[in-house]
Order: structure tokens, then C-alpha cells, then sequence
């Protein structure tokens, strides 16, 4: 059984929905974290290192996860029947793991350094500017529909509801790619079943 | 055959290092890529999409981005041990680590050394004198990240510590510079070296 630390509308909520599409058995704890406007609490509970969500407990050994990337690859090797994450041997596993570190590693920290108006320091950052960024997704995606071209994977959890976060945002991507892409991947009756579960 | 799209002295050296330690066979390629003085530009033929290095091709796969590159390494290559396979003890920390790298290390120490106050509750990361807290705990309780055994864990977030602490973009501790003692006096460190 997994128990995922969820707090509602953060980046734990796409769990939800990845462990609808799993048909994974889990039970959601929710917790609260340290909010951008300064309420809200660490929870002792929570196993992630820095009090963050997501992080999920697997009761059948105890294991604990934390950091996305990691969450969605464990999750996805440990119930591969959906098919939503390539095997270890798969053609295409290689792509989905450097899809699910391109995720914290480049996409988000980019994301982040345009929202908070940071140059990218060429040669030192792991991360490039959003500008030269959204050109490679652009296209991986206009090949797809999905990063692994025509497979749905547990990456695109990930990036597909990041940007759908950003619709009434500032850094909102103008682009029929990623609009269809969104719309495409959210669709998905498990998203659905997620959202029904959001509070708990 | 493994292809390493390299260049020395880079976040390409860590890979280096590990296939020293898998002692498998490899072949490098040495890319050029825009360093921070504005010398140098990309190299068509590197597979990364922002022809960044590492980058990796093996067969018919191709990778891009050091973790991913590592995890892969590593569940493909068996015959010596440098993390827990899938369904093996210690892959939920394993898995956990590896991302901890390029999603809270390395942004957190980075924006704190370009004056980038960090946002509590919306970065992914965290507060860099917290991250700093995190790794210092840990380690002072164990010799490795994963307990008493090493592995490809602490080449990419070991030789990253090891750098920031060389680049003064961490602060020295007894514990941290133990551990990074500890790690970069294994042969596979000195071969990368020298290579
Ligand atoms: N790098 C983490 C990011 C997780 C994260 O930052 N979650 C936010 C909620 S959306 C959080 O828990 N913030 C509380 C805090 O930073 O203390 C991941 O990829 O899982
Ligand atoms: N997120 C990447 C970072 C790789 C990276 O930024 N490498 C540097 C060399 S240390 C690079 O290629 N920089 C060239 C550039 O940014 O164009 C990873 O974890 O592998």
C-alpha cells in the first residue's frame, strides 16, 4: 500500500493521478507544508528531507520516496501493467529517464529563473533559458503527441500539468502544440478520478 | 558500445568516473560547448538537446542529463555493484538522491551564489544553508549516502559536493570534508583524473 503526502493543489496532486492511472493501491495523508506567504507548518510526519510534498511511504517494506522524478520512476517500475513507464531493456527507457531529469533539472529551475527574472548564466547553470528551452519540448512534442512520441509515460504527468498551471500565469507558453498537448493528456479519464480525490 | 559526449573537467568527468567503476568498455567524444567566458560552441553532433555535456549513446538508446545517464548505467550494467537494481533494498533512497542533485542542490547553491533570494514554498528546492543542513546530517551518520556502501550516488552527488566545496560555493565541514576525502580516493576517481 502506498501513502502519499499530499497537500491539495501543489505538486503533490499529480500523484494522484499518476496512482489512478497505476491502479496502484494507496491512501492519501494529508499534510501541510511552508507556504510562499509564510503560513503553514512542516509536518513531522513527512518524510521529505526539506518537509516538501510529494513524498509517499510504501507500507509493504517501508520504503520512502521523495523528489518527482524519483516518485514517478518508482511507481512506475513497481506497477508496470499500466504501461506507462518503459522497462529497464525497453527502447525506450532511455528516453523516459532523461525526460523525468530533464524535468527537475533543466525545466523547472528555467521556468523558475524567468518567473523570478534571473539571467541564466551560460556554462555554469545545469538549466538553459525558457527561450531555449521550449523550442526542443515544442518539437518533441509536435513529433509525439507525447515525449515518447506516441506513448503516454509517467514524464508527461509531470509536464503536463505544469503547464496547465501556468495558463493564468505570466510565464503561459503560447503555443497550439502545448495547448492540444495539455488538453490531450488531461483528458485522461484517471485525471479525472484524481481531481475527485484532491482533498483527500 | 558506450559513446560519452565529453569534455574534461565538466559534469561529464562524473560519468567518466562511473564507467571507471563499472568497468565497462567505452569510447568518449570530446564536444566543445559556450564556457562562461563566451569561448568555445556547441557541437552539432552532441545528442543533448541544449548541447550541454554529459550526454550518452549505448546501441540504439540515447540519454541526455547526468542522473538519467547514471540510472541507466547502472540498471544495465551489473557485473559490479553501484546501486540497488529495481525491487532491491535501497532503491527508494537511491532513486531519491539521484534527483536531489540537479533538483535541489545544484539550483539552490547555484541562485544563492548569483544573489537569487530564494522563495520558500514555490522553488523546488530549498534554502541553501538548509540543503547544506540536509547533507551534513546524513552524512554524519553514515560513511556513504546509501548506508555503508558506495554508490554511483555519491560519485554524482558526491563529486558535485566535492566541487562546490573546492568552487567555495559550500561551506567546509569536518563532515563534508570527510566524506569528500572518503569518495574522491577511490582508483575510478584518480583514472578520471588522469583520462
Ligand atoms: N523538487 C521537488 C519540489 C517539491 C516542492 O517544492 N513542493 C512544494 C509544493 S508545490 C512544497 O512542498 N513546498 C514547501 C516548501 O518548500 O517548504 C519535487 O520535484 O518533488
Ligand atoms: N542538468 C545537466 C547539466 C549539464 C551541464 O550544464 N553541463 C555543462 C558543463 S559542466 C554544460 O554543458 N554547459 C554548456 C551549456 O550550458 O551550454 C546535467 O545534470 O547533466
Amino acid at each position: 500500500m502506498i501513502t502519499l503526502y499530499h497537500r491539495p493543489r501543489t505538486r503533490s496532486s499529480r500523484f494522484l493521478w499518476l496512482l489512478e492511472e497505476l491502479g496502484a493501491p494507496y491512501q492519501v495523508k494529508l499534510t501541510t507544508t511552508l507556504s510562499p506567504d509564510g503560513t503553514g507548518a512542516r509536518d513531522a510526519a513527512n518524510p521529505h528531507p526539506h518537509g516538501k510534498v510529494p513524498a509517499i511511504m510504501d507500507s509493504d517494506d517501508g520504503t520512502v520516496v521523495f523528489e518527482s522524478p524519483a516518485i514517478v520512476l518508482y511507481l512506475t517500475d513497481k506497477f508496470p501493467t499500466a504501461g506507462i513507464g518503459p522497462a529497464i531493456g525497453d527502447k525506450d527507457r532511455g528516453a523516459y529517464l532523461s525526460w523525468l531529469a530533464y524535468y527537475t533539472g533543466v525545466f523547472e529551475p528555467s521556468f523558475m529563473s524567468k518567473f523570478m527574472n534571473v539571467e541564466v548564466p551560460v556554462g555554469s547553470a545545469g538549466w538553459v533559458s525558457v527561450e531555449k528551452m521550449m523550442p526542443t519540448i515544442i518539437e518533441t512534442l509536435s513529433n509525439g503527441p507525447y515525449l515518447l512520441g506516441d506513448r503516454f509515460s509517467g514524464a508527461d504527468v509531470l509536464y503536463s500539468t505544469t503547464f496547465a498551471l501556468f495558463a493564468n500565469t505570466p510565464v503561459k507558453q503560447e503555443s497550439p502544440v502545448i495547448e492540444a498537448y495539455v488538453k490531450r493528456a488531461l483528458a485522461r479519464p484517471a485525471y479525472a478520478r484524481a481531481q475527485a480525490r484532491e482533498d483527500g | 558500445m558506450i559513446t560519452l559526449y565529453h569534455s574534461p573537467q565538466t559534469r561529464s568527468s562524473s560519468i567518466v568516473w562511473l564507467l571507471e567503476e563499472l568497468g565497462v568498455p567505452y569510447g568518449t567524444k570530446h564536444v566543445t560547448f559556450r564556457r562562461v567566458d563566451g569561448t568555445g560552441a556547441r557541437d552539432p553532433v552532441n545528442p543533448h538537446p541544449h548541447g550541454k555535456v554529459p550526454a550518452l549513446t549505448d546501441g540504439g538508446d540515447t540519454l541526455f542529463e547526468s542522473s538519467a545517464i547514471a540510472l541507466y548505467l547502472t540498471d544495465k550494467y551489473r557485473a559490479t555493484w553501484m546501486g540497488p537494481a529495481a525491487g532491491e533494498a535501497g532503491r527508494d533512497a537511491y532513486l531519491s538522491w539521484l534527483a536531489y542533485r540537479p533538483g535541489v542542490l545544484e539550483p539552490a547553491l547555484i541562485l544563492r551564489r548569483l544573489g537569487t533570494p530564494h522563495v520558500q514554498g514555490m522553488m523546488g528546492w530549498a534554502e541553501a544553508n538548509e540543503v547544506e543542513e540536509v547533507l551534513n546530517a546524513h552524512l554524519a551518520a553514515r560513511d556513504y549516502f546509501l548506508g555503508d556502501r558506495f554508490s554511483a550516488v555519491d560519485i554524482l552527488l558526491g563529486g558535485g559536493i566535492h566541487f562546490m566545496l573546492m568552487a567555495r560555493m559550500m561551506s567546509e565541514t569536518e563532515v563534508l570534508k570527510a566524506y569528500a576525502a572518503r569518495v574522491t580516493a577511490r582508483p575510478a576517481f584518480a583514472r578520471m583524473m588522469a583520462a
